[in-house]
């Protein structure tokens, strides 16, 4: 999606030059949401100020969410199908591998040294009794508070922060 | 319940930080919670939502505002999910171009991503167990639920398939041994 995004922006439209359009992707993933929604939120501001930004934002999600919603019709129309029924068992085991690919492949940048590592074991557990949303921000404020602890203590930061900065956000 | 499902999916949207699917389980706790549908009813969504383009994210949310409250709550549950990022990237963009390079978000994130990586880990053991991936009882059907796994897993990591092609492969093997 986003290679797409940026060939059709920088190359074709010549909308935006490399340089911003990098730029932006990169805050589009700072923020919550969907880095493509984000981007082209981004894009759309970029150029034509709120308005550009709405325009933008709608084209990007509008069709999908006509398709979901026809999807979303035919499912509560067919849902106690046999077949139907069948073949959401098959998808509910594929959704489940989806996830542990997911997983693995996000955990390839964010379990970087022992202490991110300790922090997804001891995650795992808590987020059964715990709101995820909690659970998340927690995450962040330990980040925060080990990466000002680093900074007090000059002597790690050097090659703490380096760790830090080159391989998450 | 419209109100009721704004602003949940205004509060996920907020906090749906590494998007895709670690942000699954968050909208699964609220809508079992809020007694809208079970686990199980849950990941047949997943399902659908996988099948189309765009972010899994608000695919989901927009079958959940449609099966608690038609095309009206499909929408209101869409912008309540995409409003919180939307005024984000606005408010972002007007003052702090430079934010990215801002050392205490990079800690942030630091010590979120591996939270957003336990997510995942936690949503695919609670999906599995609602979905019977994970079972004690060795039936041949549990058999092949776990060769299915196996195989998707297979299809992701050394076909390279695109997700929703294996989605609908599974569909389509699911409707043929399981009905």
């Amino acid at each position: 999606m986003i290679p797409f995004i940026t060939k059709e922006i920088v190359e074709n439209r010549k909308w935006l030059t490399e340089e911003e359009m990098a730029d932006l992707l990169a805050l589009a993933q700072t923020l919550p949401g969907s880095v493509a929604v984000n981007t082209a939120t981004f894009i759309g501001y970029r150029l034509k100020g709120l308005y550009g930004a709405i325009v933008a934002i709608m084209g990007i999600s509008l069709p999908t969410f006509f398709i979901m919603l026809v999807l979303g019709g035919l499912y509560y129309f067919f849902q106690s199908n046999p077949l139907v029924k069948g073949a959401f068992r098959g998808m509910g085991t594929t959704i489940v591998a989806l996830m542990v690919y997911s997983a693995i492949k996000i955990a390839k940048t964010s379990i970087v040294d022992k202490p991110t590592f300790f922090l997804l074991v001891l995650s795992i557990p808590i987020l059964f009794y715990i709101h995820p949303l909690v659970v998340l921000f927690i995450g962040a404020l330990l980040g925060i508070i080990n990466w000002s602890i680093l900074r007090r203590f000059g002597f790690f930061q050097k090659q703490a922060t380096k760790r830090m900065m080159g391989k998450s956000g | 319940m419209l109100t009721d499902l704004f602003f949940t999916f205004f509060i996920i949207g907020l906090g749906s930080f590494g998007g895709g699917y670690a942000i699954l389980p968050v909208i699964e706790h609220e809508s079992v919670h809020h007694g809208w549908m079970t686990t199980q009813e849950f990941t047949h969504l997943v399902g659908v939502a996988g099948m189309a383009p765009g972010p899994i994210a608000t695919n989901i949310t927009v079958l959940v505002g449609f099966s608690i409250n038609g095309w009206l709550g499909a929408i209101v549950s869409a912008v309540g999910i995409t409003l919180p990022s939307f005024l984000l990237v606005i408010l972002i963009y007007s003052f702090l171009m430079k934010f990215r390079q801002k050392k205490a978000v990079s800690a942030a994130f630091y010590g979120m991503k591996p939270v957003v990586t336990g997510l995942i880990i936690f949503a695919s053991i609670k999906f599995a167990l609602a979905n019977g991936v994970i079972s004690i009882y060795f039936t041949i059907q549990y058999i092949s639920l776990v060769a299915l796994f196996i195989l998707s897993l297979f299809a992701l990591f050394k076909l390279n398939w695109h997700p929703a092609l294996i989605i609908v492969a599974s569909g389509m093997i699911g409707a043929v041994i399981y009905s």
